[in-house]
């Protein structure tokens, strides 16, 4: 610690001593010029954030290099929730995959498991009727807008925003009473099917969704009102872990973080599945790239979720929700008493499960994170030969030590909360 | 445009499988994205599948998107046990993690790449779990018609009933 | 304790009536020492509360317990849930949530611990000063779960001492907030000199 000058004598403070490769000097009251200017440290000091952590959403160990205050490097160290869901898939069958889609990533799980169900059914060539295509779209618009609530509630948190954790989570059991009135379970729903559907939706379910979006749009107003214009969100957020689409792109971000950057992408317009080319919505795009640029965009993806689930409700058509091919989704119990052809087919989908002719497909899908793909390799067996998930949030977190490379420590914590991380989707 | 050197080439589905041999890899991803007919720019993943009954044991996909002409492309690549492919890290900075869980769940080994260690597992873990001979099972689960996984290792029987548990072996 | 009064009558103090001790009818023995209940019974009867040290350090203990972040994975999620708004945990004394585990003396293990995670699991526990608890939650944490490979440990009581498991996948709030109470009631029957290990 180096000694404080002498005083000069006169009543005027002394000049403030530079600490060893730091601050700059500065003359207090007077000048006001800067002296010099600091010069890099040669040395790192490395800190460790995690795995234990509030707000690493989940367990990542995050370390940070600082030089004073500013990170210049940072190296994500993950794993932490490794679960061995590839090798788990590739010893169940195709059905019975479907429960274990759901733990991935665990925010929107019917996500999950459309996404696995629509790689199957695009191994087994069938299509799935207009009423179930509708509800899937529905339910999966509805883990978007509770992904995201999650997200806006937490991130919020991290920031001391604490009131909206509260305002979050309570539209949020809101989305999850309507998942446990149809599928008995509050989160892991495994609703969605290969074939289908795990049933038709009980009639409660049309007016409970209508009733959930009818005031759904005003408390987006409420949270928009507590954050977008207040000026210390702004303040915080603006201009921080700024990435550009170039390097988003080369690092494989998607999702609101690469349309952060400006690039106008998502696979619900670029390759339409499940009927959502007739459906009607907008995808926000970003400006500048940044942290309050990415809140926007999910601020106003859960507003267009809204708009995509009003319309399926309003158009919801009538018929089956599962596929005809009996090879594939369950008979009806009715016909099993009579029919000996679907007694043997019920018998053999639940012992052995359906068995897709050999061949590969990589499905993605427009998760709350990104891109959601699945690549799926078929040996003509009835399990998966190699199921391996392209988790948006492995490739999003890759590009995260560009975001926070030359930011405060303290906005690390408001960039990791940016890119939404599931680490369950990280790990697998 | 696709890479000289091709050898197979399949278009399912919308979207174009390449399989080239493991030297033109990098010239080939190079020119993939920088080529204004192609421009894929954004890397998707890297994933490996174990085929172990062949020589070439191991066939990498590398998927690769171009949001400009909107399609996907799979580039693969068969390799051994012994293979060291080039890294495409320097090209496509998403990859360097999808190659260090590749090396991390199958052992493939990447030449160039920035730091290649396990990623997943912790870093003393032994053996490539999503290899096919690796047995992966966390305790034996006693149900009465395989009692014997509750035995302690020395009264188990050599033949271990597989991974799962009374499924349908695979044709 | 007050004057006696007159034989068989105990008068406590600032008292307007005598109370009698001893079993009902049976006339009480001079010099007898009153029973724990019978004087709790007497000092209710004039408004004051007895009890033993024990029982209120019990009851300070699991009144506000700190729980300990370790929210890993879906039960994470419904963890958050059980102390927001619906089924607030904080009526239960224990929505402090405290990130350092050196301020906790609960830790609710929410989600599957996988093999790297498992040593960073024991040094928090570690960290933790007695009295603690270990709240197992979900059947990934209790058991494994639908996890039975090489990647996950199948428990947490493989690697730290558990007081309870709750069942489920992801166990509903309720179901955690049933543990914590099940979790009071084991703390109010623990004597309050144990020391955990």
């Amino acid at each position: 610690m180096a000694m404080m000058p002498p005083p000069k004598g006169d009543g005027t403070p002394p000049d403030l001593v530079p600490r060893q490769g730091g601050i700059p000097r500065f003359r207090p009251a007077g000048t006001g010029e800067f002296l010099e200017k600091i010069e890099p440290a040669e040395e790192l000091m490395e800190i460790n954030m995690g795995p234990q952590h509030p707000s690493t959403h989940g367990v990542l160990r995050l370390v940070l290099g600082l030089d004073g205050e500013r990170v210049r490097s940072c190296r994500a160290d993950i794993g932490y929730l490794h679960t061995g869901f590839e090798k788990s898939f590739e010893s169940h069958t195709y059905q019975q995959c479907i429960p274990l889609t759901d733990r991935m990533d665990y925010l929107a799980p019917p996500m999950n498991n459309l996404g696995f169900a629509l790689a199957a059914e695009e191994l087994l060539q069938i299509e799935i009727p207009p009423r179930g295509q509708y509800i899937r779209v529905i339910l999966v618009e509805l883990s978007r807008i509770a992904s995201h609530l999650i997200w806006l509630g937490t991130h919020a948190l991290d920031l001391g925003a604490t009131t909206m954790f509260m305002y979050c989570w309570r539209e949020r059991d809101r989305i999850l009473d309507i998942l446990e009135w149809i599928s008995g379970v509050r989160m892991m729903t495994s609703f969605i099917r290969v074939g289908g559907l795990m049933s038709d939706v009980p009639e409660e379910f049309v007016p409970m969704v209508r009733a959930f979006t009818a005031d759904f749009q005003q408390r987006v107003d409420e949270y928009e009102g507590l954050l977008t214009s207040n000026p210390i969100w702004r303040q915080r957020t603006i201009g921080l872990g700024v990435i550009s689409a170039r390097d988003a792109l080369g690092f494989g971000c998607s999702g609101p973080t690469l349309r952060g950057s400006g690039v106008p992408y998502d696979l619900r317009k670029a390759h339409p599945y499940s009927s959502y080319e007739q459906f009607d919505f907008e995808v926000p795009i970003g400006l500048n790239g940044d942290v309050y640029d990415r809140y926007l965009i999910r601020v106003r993806e859960m507003r267009e979720s809204c708009r995509i689930v009003d319309q399926g409700i309003k158009r919801l058509p009538g018929g089956p929700t599962n596929t005809a091919d009996r090879k594939v989704s369950r008979p009806p119990r009715s016909e099993i008493d009579t029919s000996m052809e679907s007694l043997i087919h019920h018998f053999k989908l639940t012992t052995e499960g359906f068995r897709p002719p050999p061949g590969s497909v990589y499905h993605a899908i427009e998760s709350p994170r990104g891109e959601l793909g699945f690549l799926m390799v078929s040996d003509g067996g009835n399990r998966p030969y190699r199921c391996k998930v392209r988790a948006p949030s492995f490739s999003n977190l890759s590009a995260l030590h560009e975001m926070v490379k030359d930011e405060l420590v303290a906005d690390a914590v408001a960039v990791v909360g940016s890119i939404d991380i599931t680490l369950g989707d990280v790990d697998r | 445009m696709l890479p000289t050197g091709a050898l197979v080439v399949n278009v399912e589905r919308g979207q174009a499988k390449v399989t080239i041999p493991v030297d033109r890899l990098v010239e080939s991803a190079t020119a993939l994205r920088s080529d204004p007919s192609t421009l894929y720019e954004m890397a998707i993943c890297m994933t490996c599948v174990d085929w172990p009954e062949r020589d070439l044991r191991f066939e990498l996909i590398y998927l690769l998107r171009s949001l400009v002409h909107n399609d996907l492309a799979w580039i693969c690549v068969l390799a051994s046990e012994s293979s060291e492919i080039p890294s495409l890290a320097g090209i496509y900075p998403g990859m360097d993690w999808h190659e260090r869980e590749c090396y991390d769940l199958f052992g493939v080994k990447f030449t160039g790449h920035p730091n290649l260690t396990r990623i997943l597992l912790p870093d003393d873990w032994e053996g490539h779990p999503l290899r096919k001979d690796y047995v992966s099972f966390g305790e034996p689960v006693a149900f009465t018609h395989n009692i014997e996984w509750a035995l302690s290792a020395q009264d188990r029987p050599e033949y271990l009933p597989g991974a799962t548990r009374g499924a349908v072996e695979r044709p | 304790m007050g004057l006696r009064a007159a034989e068989g009558e105990l008068v406590l103090p600032g008292q307007l009536q005598a109370v009698r001790v001893g079993t009902a009818g049976a006339p009480a023995i001079p010099g007898a020492i009153p029973s724990e209940q019978e004087l709790a019974e007497a000092a209710a009867q004039v408004g004051i509360f007895t009890t033993t040290v024990g029982k209120v350090i019990a009851w300070g203990r699991y009144s506000s317990l700190w729980p300990a972040l370790f929210g890993l994975a879906c039960c994470a999620i419904e963890m958050m849930g059980a102390s927001n708004a619906r089924f607030d945990l904080s009526r239960f004394g224990a929505e402090v949530f405290r990130a350092s585990p050196r301020q906790a003396d609960v830790m609710i293990v929410a989600g599957r611990v996988s093999q790297k995670m498992g040593p960073v699991l024991r040094q928090i526990y570690d960290q933790m000063p007695d009295p603690k608890w270990v709240i197992s939650m979900g059947a990934c944490a209790s058991c494994g779960g639908i996890f039975n490979n090489y990647a996950i440990i199948q428990g947490v009581d493989k690697v730290v001492p558990v007081d309870v498991f709750i069942p489920g996948c992801p166990p509903r709030p309720e179901g955690l907030l049933d543990a914590v109470i099940k979790l009071q009631k084991k703390i109010a029957a623990t004597p309050v000199s144990s020391v955990r290990g």
